[in-house]
């Protein structure tokens, strides 16, 4: 146990400890919740557990405790822009006019738990949302293994809706065969194809539905590796490119190239089979830019890619 | 413009084609009225045949009549009494023949082509000695006039139809040669005379009273083409005015419009304003017309050229209504600019504020009633903005605010009057002075409109003082949060997008926060280099390229010539701007639409810094509707290379413009993103932060 003196310091460590230990049981009571909502409910219990007595005092343990959290998964992109937003979105002090710090960290309470709930019922609303974008007998091509993108076509599918997916194998972490798995549990149809497969099909798709790790800042995503290869044939062949994301992914990122992507710490492993002198480019993800993307399907409703800015400067300006 | 009956035409329209074998015989009469006696035939572009038929019909009949009448009287000299009278008969038969409204369209199509046509005619009349008779007789009816300026103006009062005509060729007669006389001359009182000569001319002349007649027979549909015609008539003039900048025949101008100002305003209202208009329509581009900037610079620019104190017409009352303005313009017909219309490119800008160069000898012949109420520290400031020792959006952004503190400073309320509404008064004259030595930036605009806001919204009974400290402290508000820490935070972000090692990144021109970024880039250490591009003729570049070389920062320098070569190296575009606006569109100096065209085309991001306070809620799709014009010498001289003289003298061609914009503007699809002191934003969320501080405005505003 710590021994709680008083010190600073000491109880931020505490207070990190109760952040990264809720952040830890959140994620194993449910296997499909996302890092972002798993850190959210962990920085509202912190606030809960915050003896700081005045809202700057609550700010900074807040933010402490954020970058503890990323300190757990440093390269996941949406948990540092869900804790960022949630930061954002508590402390906004415009509607914080409380001279009580108790009723000020009550609302805080009150908001996170807001925002956590509206996190978790995201993926609902987005599949509601979504749903409507399909038709009946449509072909829909999807990469990479995305929850959101599993649920939405769950729920236009047991709306009664007739049609077929066509995955990506996704090598080398073979995320698409973990999705065609989990689409064929659901007796929908599905077709596997390779990744180098995508322009050779693309004439059969009716449109293209992605999920995203984060959406940045112009509207554009970075999702895995191959998103924007995909992206680029959709638009050739003039078929619609859709992604699925919950707002808590809006990063207040704005790269401009491929190479301005954060830094990831672990690329994939691409096999064994490789010459000893051969040199190994292989990210993980991907920058797709706003100009590719169609609409983005999210729980604030269907926006265009401008938008995203339109509620990223309303949030943070 | 077929008002001219009274004398025969004796001008070529359109071609005149050499060596060409003689017409058949059945064009023998349409050949004797066109040709100076030489059998060659000539050719009429499209536009001019319905003018030309009419004419040539009617010159037909004239002919045919004054065969009747007087064989001998055909002949290659000016007779403007016997073939007026055959006309005046030969038209009416005419007009009676052809049905009115036709007649009446035509004819204001007419003085819309016309004038291109007078323009062509009085230049003929230059170059032709010989009196030449024309079938399109009232389309030449102003150089005749030209040639014998002392005649009266309409011979054949029965000819009605062209009556919106003669009025103004009579104008143009009497003017041109008078302030052709008076522009060696260069005195305002000999002009006054010769322009007193004019309207007395004009009003004299059976064609005066004439002139409303015609409009009130007229359709509404005629007399709006009839104001069309003269709307682009006098567009035409603005174009034929800049680039030719003559003194002498400006202080006519001045004085002529400081005259006819009364009789302008006077006339305006009712049909007889359809005098001067129509006289405007027919005039050929002269160096002095247009709108109320126009009328502002050259009534500094007459005044300093007469230099007499009644060719004052102070710093511009906007009542120097357009009839004014046009009537004085008229006056100024140069001889050396009579070119038609249609081949003058500048049209285009016609609507733009003409360059003027003011200086401070320019001033002090306007003289003290011209500058009144004007702070002198304005009037410094406008003459450092003349002659471009202070540039760039913020730089004159920062010394126009500072110089409005000073004059917040030293402003007393006059007795009986409101601070609020007599300060923003004297603040507007002071803008307008400014504006009259270079046109504001969006910027400045955006600065003043806040101010303005500030100033009406003070309580009435606030003490002076009080008042005078608070808009003090608000001016150093606004320059503190919307230029000063904006930079700052501006370059932070900036700066967080070069890369630790290897960027090459382009710019264009000078941009202070471009350059703050790249500096502190530098500073903390991260290594890469920078490619300057430049280009003429204000070559801003090298300011850019001096102070990145003093920060140890490896520099390359170009002109525009070397983009696409250069661009293969270039890792991104760091580009300044004058504004951003709604849509996304950057408006900046000119050149740099070409370097971010280039750059989109490579692929290469583009990233615009851009302060917020230069944001703007217009939208514009092109270069030409908001501009800037500069200097037109500065194309045609190189410093330093006094053999470069190719363009020496360029204003006497009349055929020749320079065209000198200062700004251009690039679309929202070449831009990456702009970088503001809130952060990142993509070009489309422009109109979301101008909404943001809308917002943020109201509620600031609302405690006064």
């Amino acid at each position: 146990m710590v021994v709680t003196e008083g010190f600073e310091a000491n109880t931020q460590g505490t207070l990190n400890d109760i952040a990264v230990r809720e952040f830890h049981d959140a994620l194993s009571r449910d296997e499909e919740v996302a890092f972002a909502v798993a850190a959210i409910m962990a920085l509202t219990a912190v606030i809960k557990r915050s003896t700081a007595a005045t809202l700057m005092g609550v700010s900074k343990e807040l933010e402490d405790a954020a970058q503890a959290l990323q300190r757990v998964n440093p390269t996941n992109i949406s948990l540092k822009a869900g804790c960022e937003l949630f930061l954002r979105y508590t402390t906004r002090t415009s509607a914080l006019e409380l001279k009580d710090i108790e009723t000020a960290k009550a609302r805080l309470i009150e908001r996170g738990l807001h925002f956590a709930e509206t996190s978790t019922r995201a993926r609902q609303t987005i599949a509601e949302l979504g749903s409507r974008f399909i038709r009946s007998n449509c072909v829909v091509l999807t990469h990479g293994y995305s929850r959101v993108v599993l649920r939405l076509l769950q729920t236009a599918f047991s709306s009664g809706l007739q049609f077929s997916v066509i995955v990506t194998e996704g090598r080398p972490d073979g995320t698409g065969i973990t999705m065609a798995k989990k689409l064929d549990a659901e007796n929908i149809p599905v077709t596997l194809v390779l990744d180098s497969c995508v322009a050779y099909i693309m004439d059969r798709v009716d449109m293209v539905l992605v999920g995203a790790d984060a959406v940045v800042e112009n509207g554009g995503i970075i999702n895995k590796l191959g998103t924007y290869g995909i992206a680029l044939a959709a638009q050739a062949a003039s078929k619609p490119f859709y992604v699925a994301a919950e707002s808590y992914k809006f990063a207040r990122l704005y790269p401009l190239g491929q190479a301005d992507l954060p830094e990831e710490r672990k690329p994939l492993d691409v096999g064994p089979m490789l010459p000893p002198r051969a040199n190994v480019i292989n990210p993980s993800r991907d920058y797709t830019p706003p100009q590719c993307i169609s609409l983005l399907v999210t729980d604030l409703g269907v926006l265009t890619p401008a938008a995203v800015s339109d509620e990223l400067i309303q949030l943070y300006v | 413009m077929t008002g001219g009956q009274q004398k025969p035409v004796k001008q070529v329209v359109g071609f005149h084609v050499e060596g060409a074998s003689p017409s058949p015989p059945g064009l023998s009469l349409l050949q004797n009225e066109m040709t100076a006696g030489s059998p060659t035939p000539v050719i009429i572009p499209p536009t001019f045949q319905r003018e030309t038929s009419h004419g040539a019909r009617s010159s037909t009949l004239e002919t045919a009549a004054r065969a009747v009448v007087d064989p001998g009287a055909v002949s290659t000299s000016a007779q403007p009494q016997p073939v007026p009278a055959a006309p005046a008969e030969a038209c009416p038969s005419v007009a009676a023949s052809a049905p009115r409204p036709i007649h009446q369209a035509e004819r204001a199509e007419a003085s819309h082509a016309g004038m291109a046509q007078a323009a062509v005619g009085s230049q003929s009349s230059l170059a032709s000695e010989s009196a030449m008779s024309s079938a399109s007789a009232g389309m030449f009816s102003l150089d005749t006039s030209t040639r014998n300026p002392q005649s009266p103006a309409p011979h054949h009062p029965q000819h009605h139809h062209h009556h919106q005509h003669s009025p103004f060729a009579a104008a143009s007669g009497a003017p041109a040669p008078g302030a052709a006389a008076s522009a060696p001359a260069g005195k305002a009182p000999k002009a006054a005379s010769a322009a007193a000569a004019a309207p007395a001319a004009a009003a004299g002349g059976d064609g005066a009273p004439k002139g409303p007649k015609p409009q009130r027979e007229m359709t509404k549909a005629e007399r709006r083409a009839l104001q069309e015609s003269q709307r682009a008539a006098k567009a035409a003039q603005k174009a034929g005015g800049d680039g030719v900048a003559e003194k002498p025949p400006r202080g006519p101008a001045a004085a002529v419009r400081a005259e006819g100002a009364d009789g302008g305003r006077g006339s305006r209202g009712g049909g007889s304003s359809v005098e001067p208009r129509p006289a405007s329509a027919a005039r050929p581009p002269s160096s002095v017309a247009g709108g109320p900037s126009d009328r502002r610079i050259d009534s500094l620019g007459g005044a300093g050229g007469a230099g007499g104190p009644g060719s004052v017409v102070g710093i511009p009352p906007a009542s120097a209504g357009g009839g004014a303005g046009g009537a004085g313009g008229e006056a100024l017909r140069k001889k050396k600019d009579p070119k038609a219309v249609s081949l003058n490119s500048t049209e285009l800008f016609a609507h733009l504020q003409q360059y003027k160069r003011v200086t401070a000898a320019s001033l002090l012949q306007l003289g003290q009633p011209g500058l009144a109420g004007v702070h002198p520290a304005v009037l410094q400031l406008g003459l450092r903005y003349a002659d471009g020792s202070i540039r760039g959006a913020n730089a004159r952004c920062l010394a126009m605010l500072h110089t409005f503190c000073q004059v917040i400073r030293d402003y007393t309320t006059p007795e009986g009057k409101e601070l609020s509404r007599d300060l923003l008064r004297h603040l507007g004259d002071q803008v307008n002075f400014l504006v009259v030595c270079r046109p504001l930036s969006v910027g400045m605009g955006n600065a003043i409109r806040h101010l303005k806001l500030r100033i009406s919204t003070i309580p009435p009974e606030t003490p002076e003082g009080e008042a005078k400290e608070l808009l003090e402290q608000e001016i150093a508000d606004y320059i503190n949060v919307r230029i000063d820490s904006a930079d700052k935070q501006l370059v932070a972000y900036a700066v967080a997008k070069v890369e630790a090692h290897g960027d090459v990144i382009l710019t264009y021109a000078a941009s202070h926060v471009v350059i703050r970024a790249l500096v502190e880039a530098a500073q903390q250490g991260k290594s890469f280099r920078v490619v300057v591009a430049d280009s003429r003729p204000e070559t801003e570049g090298r300011a850019t390229l001096a102070r990145l070389m003093a920060a140890g920062i490896p520099c390359t320098y170009i002109h525009m010539n070397a983009l696409s070569y250069i661009i293969r190296e270039v890792t991104k575009v760091f580009l300044g701007a004058a504004a951003v606006l709604s849509n996304g569109t950057v408006l900046s100096r000119a050149g740099t639409a070409a370097v971010a065209m280039m750059a989109h085309a490579h692929s290469k991001p583009v990233m615009i810094c851009c302060e917020t306070h230069k944001f703007n809620e217009r939208v514009q799709l092109d270069s030409i509707t908001h501009n800037e014009l500069g200097d037109p010498q500065a194309l045609a001289a190189v410093p330093g290379k006094p053999e470069i003289n190719a363009l020496e003298g360029w204003a006497e061609n009349p055929r020749l413009r320079l065209l000198n914009l200062k700004y251009d503007v690039m679309p929202a699809e070449y831009v990456t993103m702009v970088v503001t002191e809130f952060g990142m934003v993509p070009p489309t969320s422009v109109p979301v932060i101008l909404r943001e501080f809308r917002q943020s405005e109201q509620t600031v505003s609302g405690p006064f």
